[in-house]
């Protein structure tokens, strides 16, 4: 790959890094969109779901899925990796306090997959699937992650196990290869 | 309304049980690994909670074994090996050390830096976090800087008064140093004084405390 | 399911099927937004109006055609309206707008890498930067972008060329200075 076609990857990958706060934001245009609906409705037929339609008052549901996003939050990770790393269309509102969602960028040329392991997915190479960001080379994914140390690395292909080139190295290949560390702190991952 | 609802209930049921406690820490093991590897390793980790030291690295290192396929022997000396290296960094930071700096400690004391230089390095900075200079002090290890200089460097960094940012910065400067050829210990040598001349208070004369090398003027 | 049947069950009634395209299409709509005006906040108040203008003329919008460029090109003049009210300013960094938002932890930088396309493309006019980006970031066709933006195919390869010459040369300049 030449000289040109690495920057315009490059110019690709930075433009196409998630902006943050993406989800929160698809949230709030899809509220604004229903509350403009409903003084449309005539014209289209029943566009949201009329709150009287459900047994639950609306309060309450909104309440539930409030509660089940908290407590489902840490375990986010796993979940948003059964959806294949898509964000979902039910987005985390809020991360729980004490945790940063985190990208992670991998240049892996010719990789036909790859993964992310680590401490906070008990390093299961299936669980964590990082998506191709362009045609070429880089893949990301996107994770919440609690605030502390966390040991990583990127398989490729479900064979070869890499450490992340850019980030500190762990001092001591326990199985064979060093993984990568990673630190999150208040606000950031360092 | 309702997707909403049934989305978020799915992914209740789909969300693996969070690693919170001992209870499903040891169920994650008793998943993951057979019988006979799985008693023991939770042997170890009980006792390990049972001296109030952090248990989840000791269950990541032991899933860590089990993902790369790793004997049984090797994931529970791996994880007995972590253990005492976390009660080590405990010795050596105080039993006020949060859980990620013992994890860091244990690392880097398991990579030969002495106990003694994490002590000093806790007085360099008492009351901040440790992590990050005990995790650039682990970068340089890795990457081939003798124990001794990377020690120095970092402990020489913290008494600067460096902060987090400024070591983070001195250790991708010294790895790009090594990337490109450098020899490590002379890589260190050199990133560590260009942070004390960026680091604010900090003299020349402070500069000139660091320890002198052997064999050199 | 495809776009344009989504389409035509939101057109039909069917609840959540507009809420799917929203889904599928804002998170694009929202990059394009922030880069071309440089500023986040005012990015999504544009995204939401493209939003409502798509919703409410959805009855236009014909199967034959590409959804996104149709959402697209009600984008861009939303763009080019919001631009026209403010000077573009530099596209602030997850840190400075979010707290706790993403940081990037990757092999090539890319919190830096962001930070610095958004430098590089200070100054560069309106008309350049939407075919820059339309082209070199959301990688789309130029006879795509002709429909999106209404200029001709060789006009719009003219802007790309110029866009990326001058972009290029600002990121080599940032990239050398970070570097010092």
């Amino acid at each position: 790959m030449n000289g040109d076609d690495r920057w315009d990857d490059d110019v690709r990958v930075a433009y196409q890094l998630p902006i943050e706060g993406e989800e929160q934001a698809r949230n709030r245009a899809i509220r604004r969109l229903r509350s403009e609906s409903v003084t449309r409705r005539r014209g289209m037929g029943a566009w949201w779901v009329d709150p009287d339609a459900l047994r639950m008052p609306p309060a309450l549901a909104a309440a539930c899925v409030l509660a089940v996003l908290v407590i489902g939050a840490w375990s986010g990770a796993a979940w948003m990796a059964t959806r294949g790393g898509r964000a979902p269309l039910l987005s985390i509102a809020t991360l729980p306090s004490g945790s940063t969602a985190v990208t992670f960028v991998f240049r892996a040329p010719g990789a036909t997959r790859v993964s992310l392991v680590g401490d906070f997915n008990g390093w299961d190479p299936d669980a964590t699937p990082l998506a191709r960001a362009t045609t070429g080379e880089i893949w990301t994914a996107q994770i919440p992650l609690e605030h502390g140390l966390h040991a990583y690395a990127f398989v490729i292909d479900g064979r070869d196990w890499e450490p992340d080139p850019s980030a500190p190295l762990a001092p001591v290949a326990t199985f064979g290869r060093r993984n990568s560390l990673l630190v999150v702190g208040e606000d950031q991952a360092l | 309304m309702r997707r909403l609802l049934a989305l978020a209930l799915a992914s209740l049921l789909l969300a693996p049980g969070r690693a919170s406690g001992d209870e499903s820490e040891e169920a994650r093991l008793r998943a993951r690994l057979k019988p006979e590897l799985a008693t023991p390793l939770i042997e170890v980790v009980r006792s390990a909670a049972a001296q109030g030291l952090p248990t989840a690295p000791l269950v990541a290192r032991a899933l860590e074994g089990a993902s790369r396929q790793a004997g049984d022997a090797a994931i529970l000396d791996a994880v007995r090996r972590y253990a005492a290296g976390l009660a080590a960094a405990r010795r050596a930071l105080g039993s006020t050390a949060r859980a990620a700096e013992l994890d860091a400690g244990a690392g880097a004391l398991m990579a030969g830096v002495p106990e003694d230089s994490l002590a000093s390095l806790k007085r360099a900075r008492p009351s901040g976090s440790l992590v990050i200079p005990l995790v650039v002090l682990s970068d340089f290890v890795a990457r081939g800087v003798p124990v001794a200089n990377a020690s120095n460097a970092v402990l020489a960094a913290t008494r600067a008064g460096a902060a987090d940012p400024a070591l983070l910065r001195m250790r991708e400067r010294i790895h790009e140093r090594i990337l490109r050829g450098e020899a490590p210990t002379g890589a260190s040598r050199e990133g560590l004084r260009e942070l004390l001349m960026k680091t604010p208070g900090t003299s020349k004369e402070r500069g000139s405390r660091e320890p002198r090398e052997k064999g050199r003027p | 399911m495809t776009d344009a049947e989504l389409v035509a069950r939101a057109v039909a009634g069917d609840v959540g099927a507009f809420e799917d395209l929203v889904a599928r299409h804002h998170a694009a709509c929202l990059r394009f937004a922030a880069h071309m005006l440089g500023d986040r906040i005012e990015a999504e108040d544009v995204v939401q109006e493209t939003l409502l203008r798509a919703y409410r003329s959805l009855g236009t919008y014909q199967e034959r055609q590409q959804f996104r460029p149709w959402l697209f090109r009600i984008l861009v003049n939303r763009c080019r309206t919001a631009a026209g009210r403010a000077h573009a300013r530099r596209l602030r960094t997850a840190v400075e707008l979010t707290p706790g938002a993403a940081i990037v932890r990757d092999a090539t930088d890319g919190f830096e890498l962001r930070s610095r396309l958004s430098r590089a493309m200070e100054g560069l006019d309106a008309v350049h930067r939407e075919a820059f980006v339309l082209k070199l970031g959301e990688g789309l066709e130029y006879e795509e972008i002709a429909r999106i933006t209404g200029a001709s195919v060789p006009a719009l390869k003219m802007r790309v060329k110029r866009a990326r010459d001058q972009i290029r040369a600002r990121w080599e300049e940032l990239e050398h200075d970070e570097r010092r």
